[in-house]
């Protein structure tokens, strides 16, 4: 600037202003800082400063911005505010213009837990691998739990309605609020000290949505080298918390985790008759087989009549002895047959024979066989030799053939 | 208790000897050994539910 030159208020301060504008790194700025002189005025705009231990910032945050803050936000909160740098020429002053904020503890926590759940997660603290069975018929449960709740009390009762014989240990601890996280951590190491099949860690109620015990590392690498399986039954809203990650099973009802943890009684009884009636069935069974082969043996004829025993063999004797005699008899027969038939053939041949089939002989009267008319005169007594006698008779005619 | 219950051994036992007794080639004689020791696991782990049905487990508390 030359000398005798000089600049007007407005425009030193125009200058300043475009010297911040064009500063691209103060546009989009992340600042920590607590809240003070904060006036919410009528228009709905929020004035107020941010400060550390050594030095102030004006802050303004308009209508449509601050109607958007969740919370109610008071003086001495720490917050992170989001927003730009600017100049307000008619103040000469310099402020930043809040677009959004939230509470710095809060946001720092949800970051913080969403570092250490990855952390974890990456280090294999929460793979499905690393998960136990939990004991189908514990013999003792351990409760960890806040001392006197509604539930812990339902978790006793749904117990020991479904498994009566269990043992039920209670750990009560501090579940939050300061040193709660430390609590549950000694409460968990008098556990590991008991004969333990199952331990549920529960959180016993409250309205209260401070949870920040159960994402304690300390306590969920403590949960991680438990022996004994465990089972949390820290609120409605399974995995939650890291306590819900690390845990070998997630109940979300205080008779949730009571299942989870026992068989029930009614179906024991009824494993137990069915198993007595299996055996009295498979029992009975095996009995009446060996009743049914004894019968069937004892059913062979020859124990109710020893004579079956040699019966068929004398059966057999005897149609032996039938077969025997037809035999005999039909060779007597055929031979039988034979000689008759050469007799019929030998009578055939016989003079005999020809009289049977009609044929006759003549005799003269001193029994010689006439067979010409030459050998006998007329009035000759003759005979006719017939089948069955002779018939004697006188010669009354005689006529010669004419050509024989 | 008296009687030492183990629920899981105890039960495991139990289906063993009911599935050898409905097996077909176990001879009658041992079925029956089997099967009083099945009927007696039974009524063990039966009265021990009923016992502790009266009774109502312990509940121990350890600060």
């Amino acid at each position: 600037m030359k000398s005798g030159e000089f600049y007007t208020v407005s425009s030193l301060n125009l200058h300043i202003k475009e010297l911040l504008d064009g500063d691209v790194s103060l546009r989009y700025v992340r600042l920590k800082g607590e809240v003070s002189n904060l006036k919410k005025h009528p228009s709905g705009h929020f004035y107020f400063s941010l400060k550390d231990e050594k030095s102030l910032i004006s802050a303004v945050m308009f209508y449509g911005d601050a109607s958007r803050v969740k919370f109610d936000l008071k003086d001495g909160d720490e917050i992170i505010a989001y927003g730009s740098i600017g100049v307000y020429a008619q103040r000469g002053s310099y402020q930043i213009y809040v677009t959004s904020i939230e509470l710095f503890g809060q946001g720092s926590i949800l970051i913080e837990l969403e570092k250490l759940k990855r952390r974890l997660y990456e280090e294999g603290l929460f793979d499905e691998s690393r998960k136990r069975p939990i004991a189908v018929y514990p013999r003792a449960i351990g409760i960890i739990t806040a001392r006197g709740s509604a539930a812990i009390a339902d978790l006793i009762k749904n117990i020991q309605r479904r498994y009566p014989i269990v043992q039920i240990y209670v750990f009560p601890s501090l579940v939050q609020g300061e040193g709660a996280s430390k609590d549950l951590l000694r409460a968990f190491d008098l556990a590991t000290h008991c004969e333990l099949s199952t331990l549920i860690i529960g959180r016993g109620g409250g309205a209260n949505e401070d949870l920040n015990a159960f994402n304690d590392e300390l306590l969920v690498r403590a949960l991680a080298t438990s022996r004994i399986p465990i089972i949390s039954a820290i609120g409605h809203e399974i995995d939650n918390t890291l306590v819900d990650l690390v845990a070998d099973e997630r109940a979300s009802t205080p008779t949730a985790a009571a299942e989870l943890s026992t068989p029930d009684k009614h179906e024991l009884y009824e494993l137990l008759s069915a198993s007595l009636e299996r055996m009295n069935t498979s029992l009975s069974n095996k009995s009446q087989s060996l009743s049914e082969r004894l019968n069937s043996l004892a059913r062979q004829p020859f124990f109710a009549d020893p004579r079956s025993i040699y019966e068929a063999k004398s059966r057999d004797l005897k149609e032996m002895r039938v077969r025997l005699t037809n035999a005999m008899r039909n060779s007597y027969l055929n031979a039988n047959r034979e000689v008759r038939a050469y007799r019929q053939r030998l009578d055939a041949l016989s003079p005999f024979g020809v009289l049977r089939r009609g044929y006759s002989i003549l005799e003269d009267g001193e029994g010689k066989v006439v067979s010409s008319i030459e050998e006998i005169e007329i009035g000759q007594d003759i005979r006719t030799i017939v089948n069955d006698g002779i018939i004697k008779s006188k010669v009354l005619v005689k006529e010669k053939k004419r050509n024989g | 208790m008296a009687k030492e219950i183990n629920f899981e051994r105890d039960l495991a036992r139990l289906e063993e000897i009911v599935a050898t007794i409905e097996g077909k080639t176990l001879p009658l004689e041992k079925s029956i050994g089997l099967y009083q020791e099945g009927k007696a696991i039974i009524k063990s782990l039966e009265d021990a539910l009923k016992d502790a049905e009266k009774k109502i487990a312990e509940i121990i508390t350890v600060e």
